[in-house]
């Protein structure tokens, strides 16, 4: 049973983040930055560590 | 009467900053420039409403009538990983504004501890449903005051002139121990 | 085997998680109390971090490199979970003391920041000296830091046993009279936290400042 929960919200989850990372900004947004250099929320997409992966 | 005590409890008294330390790596990290702050203010206002009440409502209606109520901490991270994507999403579809004003610190607040944080205090505490509302009211607009109040100090605190080796997060955090006695001298209000 | 010990003491000295790469600072400030919360805790983080590490360093092939940081937030919060219900059940005043933070320990950055930054990239031995060096580094941070809250605010310095809280280890009464109860409380935390980053730093650039200026000698 707690399986079968969690597979819901596992696939819940995935399903939304990717369908987010699909969705392109709209216009006038694509260079917002948060001014957050110093943050180190690791999972945060605007963490620059995912900026340098990016580019590769 | 209790519920307006609660929230200025929660508001004030016991800070979730500055007294239950929460939330403390975004309030080092974002918090150099006010406006900045305020819009991330309002985005955590938003999230952490919206995620205390939907995981009330799950924990008290899905987890405890099936008997998994150990599955709590997966589910809520889960639930609330999943509305900040597509409270992101939907913003990106409707409505440029809103996103182009606070959109982008909606990521930030996946891992923030404020948000678990209030999740799991409204269960250990056994608010009933308004209570856990209030709570989910009060806590993200305390937050809010001490992150606008604590980006205006460190503007200035950059003009001043500060030790070489205490420059940047020790000194604001000199500054936050300043802060946090104040709101200590609020004891006892409520 | 030199560079799984540099690995090791990487996380300790030159890139310690709370007073260098400012990492999980919401739980460091929050239980730093007493020492018997702060060793708690620094075992509990440092056998998450272990467990974490080496999962993600055995899928990172499977992994799609999409979904990764979804994964590894599922992955750690089953690991939080079962080390949450070991806690309750085998040291329950621990787990009474240390309260919302065991669970809150799934957001703290360190765990998922080191699976980004390195057990996503490296092999599962690298990666189980690397959580080991950051758990110890992050435990020898929260002693040093309780050990100056505890001294200062409540003038003891008491250790008790985890798995049977009425048994004490030692307790010395040094500063009772002098005790200033601020350090207990959060002001006292952010207080304790600053000074001693603050000190850190300063000392890291003098001897920044020394090995310059003997380059610019030997020149």
């Amino acid at each position: 049973m707690a399986v079968f929960w969690m597979a819901i919200l596992v696939f819940l989850y995935i399903g939304l983040y990717v369908a987010n990372k699909k969705t392109p900004k709209p216009e006038g947004c694509e260079n917002l930055e948060a001014g957050c250099e110093g943050c180190q929320l690791y999972d945060c997409t605007h963490n620059p560590v995912h900026h340098e992966e990016e580019k590769r | 009467m209790e519920l307006f005590a609660l929230f200025i409890s929660l508001l004030l008294i016991n800070n979730v900053v500055l007294s239950k330390f929460l939330a403390v790596c975004p309030l080092l990290g974002v918090s150099k420039n006010s406006k900045n702050a305020l819009s991330m203010g309002i985005a955590v206002t938003f999230v952490i409403f919206v995620a205390a009440v939907i995981t009330w409502l799950l924990y008290y209606y899905v987890l405890v009538p099936l008997n998994i109520a150990y599955m709590d901490l997966i589910t809520f991270i889960l639930v609330i990983a999943s509305l900040v994507q597509f409270v992101e999403m939907f913003l990106k579809k409707t409505s440029p504004a809103i996103y182009k004003a606070m959109g982008v610190y909606l990521p930030l607040i996946t891992t923030n501890c404020a948000v678990l944080g209030v999740a799991l205090d409204n269960i250990t505490a056994g608010y009933n449903f308004v209570e856990a509302m209030v709570a989910g009211l009060a806590v993200p607009l305390g937050f809010t005051l001490v992150i606008y109040i604590f980006a205006t100090i460190r503007e200035r605190l950059e003009l001043a002139t500060t030790p070489e080796g205490f420059k940047g997060v020790p000194i604001a955090l000199i500054t936050a121990a300043i802060m946090a006695c104040a709101i200590n001298g609020l004891t006892g209000l409520v | 085997m030199k560079n799984k010990f540099a690995i090791f003491k990487n996380g300790i000295t030159t890139e310690n998680p709370i007073f260098c790469l400012m990492l999980g600072m919401c739980s460091s400030l929050a239980i730093t109390t007493t020492l018997t919360n702060a060793i708690g805790m620094g075992v509990a983080v440092t056998c998450v971090l272990l467990m974490s590490n080496t999962i993600i360093s055995l899928l990172r092939k499977i992994i799609p490199d999409e979904i990764r940081i979804p994964v590894y937030i599922v992955i750690i919060a089953t690991l939080v979970k079962c080390v949450q219900l070991i806690m309750n059940a085998f040291t329950p005043a621990l787990y009474e003391s240390l309260g919302v933070f065991i669970p809150l320990i799934v957001v703290n950055c360190i765990i998922l920041g080191r699976a980004e930054a390195f057990a996503s990239k490296n092999g599962v031995v690298d990666s189980i000296f690397d959580a080991l060096g950051m758990g110890c580094g992050y435990t020898l941070a929260l002693l040093i830091i309780s050990f100056c809250r505890q001294l200062i605010g409540s003038g003891m310095i008491e250790l008790v046993n985890p798995f049977d809280s009425t048994q004490i280890i030692f307790s010395f009464d040094v500063l009772s009279q002098y005790a200033i109860s601020l350090f207990s409380q959060p002001a006292g935390a952010f207080l304790t936290l600053g000074t001693i980053i603050g000190v850190i730093h300063t000392i890291g650039n003098v001897r920044k400042k020394r090995a310059e200026q003997k380059k610019a000698e030997v020149k």
